[in-house]
């Protein structure tokens, strides 16, 4: 489902990156590990279609992600990609109903109010559906920002350092939440993260160096 | 667009303020663009309408535009007097060139109105139509414009003293002469008659005839209303409170030819000519060549004015266009600002698939949004400046219907707004296009 080869990147800087090449199964769940500055948020940028590689190849499904244009690109990744961040990034002038159904219209889909507050029932969230996202938790804005990822059905989902920021047993339950969720939905699930917590709960790592 | 106009509309209400700063500087510029429009087009539809059909004022010498404005709007001073027998043979209807000829008598008012003295013709000039009562038939008798009516508290049969000149002034009033009585009260017209008070010729006539001269020692008389009496010749003591010099003060009824009445003094002559040739072309200037009479064609004297006062409207037109320019930097710095806050929300949305012209057209929308707020809060701005200039001024000036219609150079004024709203939008929308989505 997802088939990275021969990848290269160069920084503005003009220093270039390999990145090994790896391949995923459709609904399979990997955690990408390495260092900091290993390259994990480059190879995220690249899977995402919002950097361009030297060299290499990414196709995703059927779609090879950098043979297409700018503004097909942009559309493909609001279609097919669900990418979660460190932190929530949610747009502070919109209800958190709104955030995550950002998502959806960008898609092109049909925004299904009905079952987007079901999937806000299941993570708890449903009563936060007219607030604002400086009225929530942190905890709160991190499942909005996940359940944004997973509201159009991506094919594919890019996680960013989901945990880095949180205690043992939120960044496990974070993790958690979102191995459930990738798995209702069928969806490819990468982690990218350093957080050695977890390893455990993956059955496929990818290791950076 | 929808998606568009959901960001665009949460981020103009989360932050309110430098919103409301944008829109309020865009609504005073077109509010004030806005308010000339409706003032100009009201002054215009005034002036118009209270001509009715008035091709010529004759009056005595002096200013052209005081002889109009006096005779026909009865906002300025009378120019002073003129003998009937000068003027006889206009209101004979056998006139060739004058078709009607309609003589006012002025001079006297009540608690700031004018008493125009007349004759039935000039209601006819107006179509005003009897509400209440019937109209003046004997002398001393008036009819009342409906707003004089209503703001002078007066009812049928009422009577009252006139006062002379037009200053509220209780040192004035003809305290030895008759009373007038209130014989009937007009619809209202929109026009000027609404605010007179109508009353017959010999009226005027009598009052002024009929008091103790005496007694008129006391008052100032070259100072009311500001006559030009140098400017006619041969005037008597009467002539100096624009009276006649006829010693009879009978109050006998209005004779139907009011221009028999050589020995009588009238202050203005509104004429309608029976078409239009050369030789009515060249009348008013034949009068005034070779009479001591003065003939103004109010359509030419009020273009006149209106020119002089263009320019001070040029001014303020300058002015609002200025204000208008100003809120359109005063909306690209808002932009900017606003661009420098949203970085980081516009680097999501270019992640979560937005393209980069979603994100130009949301900074445009957002400026449109602004423009089409302030040039809207302009409009009714502007019409909330005319009415409360109505408030203050409706005694004399009082809108008309439709006076706050929107007029199709508003409809261009915002269109403007809009395009210049556009243009400043523009660069922000640029670096706001080129914002890097970044992880």
């Amino acid at each position: 489902m997802l088939l990275s080869e021969g990848l290269q990147f160069a920084y503005p800087s003009g220093t270039s990156l390999s990145l090994p090449d790896v391949s995923l199964e459709a609904g399979e769940q990997a955690l990408i590990l390495g260092p900091s500055g290993s390259g994990k948020s480059t190879l995220l940028g690249l899977w995402s279609g919002l950097l361009s590689p030297k060299q290499g190849t990414i196709q995703v499904g059927e779609t090879e992600v950098h043979a297409l244009t700018g503004r097909d690109r942009d559309h493909w990744r609001a279609r097919h990609v669900g990418i979660v961040y460190q932190r929530p990034r949610l747009i502070e002038s919109q209800s958190v109903f709104n955030n995550i159904a950002l998502q959806s219209k960008l898609s092109g889909k049909p925004v299904d109010r009905a079952a987007i507050l079901a999937d806000m029932e299941g993570l708890q969230i449903a009563h936060l559906a007219d607030r604002y996202p400086s009225d929530c938790s942190v905890g709160e804005q991190q499942r909005v920002g996940i359940l944004r990822a997973l509201v159009h059905a991506p094919q594919l989902i890019l996680a960013d350092e989901p945990t880095s920021a949180l205690d043992t047993k939120n960044a496990l339950a974070v993790a958690d939440l979102l191995q459930q969720q990738a798995k209702l939905r069928g969806a490819t699930l990468a982690v990218v993260t350093h957080d050695d917590r977890l390893r455990p709960l993956f059955s496929r790592t990818v290791e950076l160096n | 667009m929808g998606t568009t106009w959901q960001l665009v509309m949460g981020y103009l209400r989360y932050r309110p303020l430098a919103a409301t700063l944008s829109i309020g500087l865009l609504a005073l510029g077109v509010g004030l663009l806005s308010l000339l429009v409706l003032l100009d087009q009201q002054l215009t539809r005034q002036f118009e309408r209270n001509l009715a059909g008035i091709d010529l004022v004759i009056g005595a010498k002096g200013s052209p535009l005081q002889l109009v404005t006096s005779s026909i709007y009865h906002a300025d001073a009378p120019t002073g007097n003129v003998p009937i027998a000068e003027v006889k043979a206009f209101g004979n209807p056998k006139h060739p060139l004058i078709e009607e000829a309609i003589p006012l008598a002025l001079g006297d008012s009540y608690r700031g109105r004018r008493i125009v003295g007349t004759t039935q013709s000039f209601l006819g000039l107006y179509d005003a139509s009897i509400a209440q009562g019937k109209t003046f038939d004997k002398p001393f008798e008036v009819v009342l414009g409906a707003n004089a009516a209503r703001k002078l508290a007066l009812s049928l049969g009422d009577e009252f003293k006139s006062v002379h000149g037009l200053d509220d002034n209780p040192d004035l009033v003809h305290a030895d002469g008759k009373s007038f009585s209130v014989s009937g009260i007009l619809e209202p017209t929109g026009l000027v008659i609404d605010e007179l008070i109508i009353t017959q010729l010999q009226t005027v006539w009598d009052v002024h005839g009929s008091h103790d001269h005496g007694e008129e020692d006391a008052h100032d008389h070259d100072d009311h209303e500001g006559h030009d009496h140098d400017n006619h010749t041969g005037h008597d003591h009467a002539d100096e409170h624009n009276v006649p010099t006829s010693e009879p003060r009978t109050l006998n009824p209005e004779p139907a030819a009011w221009y028999t009445k050589t020995d009588q003094n009238i202050t203005a002559l509104l004429a309608k000519f029976k078409g239009r040739n050369t030789m009515t072309l060249n009348f008013a200037r034949n009068l005034n060549a070779n009479t001591n009479l003065m003939a103004a064609t109010p359509a030419v004297v009020m273009a006149q004015f209106s020119e002089q006062v263009s320019s001070a409207e040029d001014v303020i037109q300058a002015l609002a266009i200025v204000i208008v320019l100003a809120s359109m930097l005063s909306l690209l710095i808002i932009l900017l600002n606003a661009l420098r806050e949203r970085k980081g929300d516009l680097s999501l949305l270019r992640a979560l698939g937005a393209t980069p012209g979603f994100i130009f057209g949301m900074v445009l929308l957002e400026s449109v949004v602004l423009a089409i707020l302030g040039s809207l809060a302009g409009l009714v701005l502007g019409r909330f400046g005319l009415w409360i200039l109505n408030q203050q001024l409706a005694d004399k000036y009082p809108v008309g219907q439709g006076a706050f219609a929107l007029q199709t150079v508003e409809g261009y004024a915002v269109l403007g707004a809009i395009g210049l709203a556009l243009i400043a939008a523009l660069y922000p929308a640029w670096r706001a296009y080129r914002v890097d989505p970044g992880l």
